[in-house]
């Protein structure tokens, strides 16, 4: 039982909210994101008894966050939770302004895969390598999308970023 | 400040404003976890499971007994069978909302059944063990979830139909498998094998209809189905039984093919395309690839068209078995395609949802990159990708000759 187990209860409490902020990252709604941290720590605890013993047990539930939110199977799920669920409050929204209304709005509007790997690579600072792990695909793709989520970024942004360039991210090869 | 600076900033700020959560998260995701054994963990339990209840539900309607996987570590079981002479006496279990109807031995009782289209029938005499974590005896029933088929063809599953015709997947634990690492407050894993926790789970194709887990969707769902004993014994036991319960598991009401409306008219060329949304993955030794099918406009209609992959390397076919690969697509647009929601593309699963996959894909003698070119009839469209060992993926920590052959499929 889990409540009798310190080692989830402690893994629990340390890693639960951030799990929840990377899902809100990557959903922009804390209804979803706190089902699709419900969901990583419900699996995690499932196969507590293998994952303990990882040496970052933590990896393996955003691992398993990401895919839940990456698996448009299981996301048509979440969003029927979502919908039963739903209170006023989950439309709770960061307070911006200005060019950062624009940033965070245009992160929300990119393409899951894109923004999924900025999200891990600039909120977690998550080496790409990592990232890749996470999303489980090559660290070249991972450095594609985020190439082309950055550039979607600068061009909503509009003059500001317009002639900054991105140094080391030059591969745009699609796919795996 | 650069844009990559400017994007940590606002990540960083959009969460630091954080309200509380609806519920108390614990015992939420504890909750899930024991009410919804099947749905939420299942990726987990499905790559742990193998296949024995699809034995007879097969062998009913073929008359002869399919191949499926064995485990030869356990010694023969001293347990005599629970045989099944017949299902006249049997009690009835309707669960109209979720469009279930199964019959079930008047010596198991109904543990629990809960809104979310879930019941939990147990032997008479294991029926105080049937909603604990590991039960001891048990069958669970999920219906009115989600189609049968997943996103992600994970090595290990066996098929078949049940006697009302119903496609569906299988799983079968291997308790010689089972990680010998003792949960905290559990038994330590037992060293004889056939003492160990021995699982099946079933995904089942339940036709179209509007019923199901709230909010209602009409369209093609699934009945999923685990199977639990506490060891080979209770398997062998009690496995007649349960595989006989989940061979008469009807819907109320009848639903409609999960291919959809052939009555529609045929999709015109123009009115639809492949998309491959870039999801790709390594399940083990297994790439694949999964997209579906995008509605371009026009009236709804009936889309059935072939698709096939086929891998090249120096523009030449390379010589694995099953390349070129190729699956028959069937359902309806717009209802079964892809949606566009917020700049990415969703896609509820349903039949025209394809995957393919490749496994083995970088044995000796596949070195270097290839592409993959996935074509579809209908609409003459070809779509090209780059191949699993290609570019970055070239040298992956994945990549290794295992010894086993190479093999291209469709999922399907």
């Amino acid at each position: 039982m889990a409540r009798d187990d310190p080692d989830f209860l402690e893994f629990f409490a340390a890693e639960f909210w951030p799990l929840r902020r990377v899902g809100f990252l990557l959903t922009g709604d804390w209804g979803q994101a706190e089902e699709l941290a419900q969901e990583a720590m419900a699996r995690t605890y499932a196969v507590w008894p293998r994952v303990r013993g990882y040496d970052r047990p933590a990896a393996f539930a955003r691992k398993v966050l990401v895919n839940r939110h990456r698996s448009l199977l299981r996301r048509a799920v979440v969003e029927a939770r979502h919908l039963v669920a739903s209170r006023p409050e989950d439309s709770h929204q960061p307070d911006f302004g200005g060019d950062d209304l624009v940033l965070w709005q245009a992160l929300q509007r990119l393409p899951s895969r894109q923004r999924a790997a900025i999200v891990l690579r600039y909120y977690l600072d998550l080496p790409e390598a990592e990232v890749a792990r996470v999303l489980g695909v090559p660290p070249g793709t991972v450095k594609s999308w985020t190439h082309r989520g950055l550039a979607r970024l600068r061009d909503r942004l509009g003059p500001t970023y317009a002639g900054e360039r991105l140094a080391g991210n030059t591969s745009t090869e699609a796919g795996p | 400040m650069t844009i990559e600076d400017r994007v940590r900033r606002v990540l960083t700020e959009a969460v630091a404003d954080e309200p509380p959560p609806r519920g108390a998260p614990l015992q939420a995701a504890i909750r899930r976890r024991r009410r919804r054994p099947v749905l939420v963990g299942a990726a987990a339990l499905l790559l742990v499971l193998a296949a024995v209840v699809s034995v007879v539900a097969v062998r009913d309607r073929n008359g002869t007994r399919p191949v499926t996987p064995v485990d030869t570590t356990a010694p023969p079981t001293t347990a005599p069978p629970t045989t099944v002479v017949s299902t006249a006496a049997w009690k009835t279990f309707t669960d109209a909302d979720h469009n279930l109807r199964l019959r079930y031995p008047p010596d198991w009782v109904v543990r629990r059944r809960n809104a979310e289209g879930t019941v939990t029938l147990a032997p008479r005499e294991h029926a105080g063990k049937a909603l604990a974590r590991w039960p001891s005896a048990a069958v669970t029933v999920t219906a009115g979830g989600s189609y049968y088929l997943g996103e992600a063809p994970e090595p290990g599953f066996t098929r078949g139909r049940l006697p009302g015709g119903q496609a569906y997947l299988y799983f079968q634990s291997d308790p010689a498998q089972v990680p010998q690492v003792q949960a905290p407050g559990e038994p330590p894993v037992p060293a004889n094998v056939a003492d160990r926790r021995r699982m099946g789970s079933y995904s089942i194709d339940w036709g179209r209809d509007c019923k199901g887990i709230r909010p209602y969707r009409c369209g093609p769902h699934g009945v999923h189905v685990t199977i639990y004993a506490g060891n080979t014994s209770l398997w062998d036991r009690y496995l007649p039984v349960a595989e006989a319960i989940i061979r008469s598991a009807r819907p109320v009401t009848p639903t409609r093919p999960s291919y959809g409306d052939r009555s529609l008219p045929p999709c015109r060329p123009g009115q639809w395309e492949m998309v491959w949304t870039g999801e790709h993955g390594f399940a083990g030794p297994r790439f694949f690839l999964s997209g579906g099918v995008r509605h371009l406009g026009g009236p709804r209609c009936h889309l059935r068209a072939r698709l096939s992959l086929r891998v090249e390397q120096d523009g030449r076919r390379l010589p694995v078995p099953g390349n070129p690969a190729s699956r028959v697509l069937e359902g309806d647009l717009p209802g079964d395609g892809i949606t566009e929601e917020g700049g990415s593309l969703v896609m509820r699963g349903g039949p025209l949802f394809w995957s393919f996959y490749w496994d083995e894909w970088c044995n000796k003698g596949l070195e270097g990159p290839t592409r993959l070119f996935l074509t579809s009839t209908g609409n003459g469209q070809e779509l090209r990708i780059a191949g699993p060992g290609s570019g970055p993926s070239a040298g992956s920590q994945r990549c290794q000759d295992r010894g086993r052959p190479s093999r291209l499929a469709a999922w399907q």
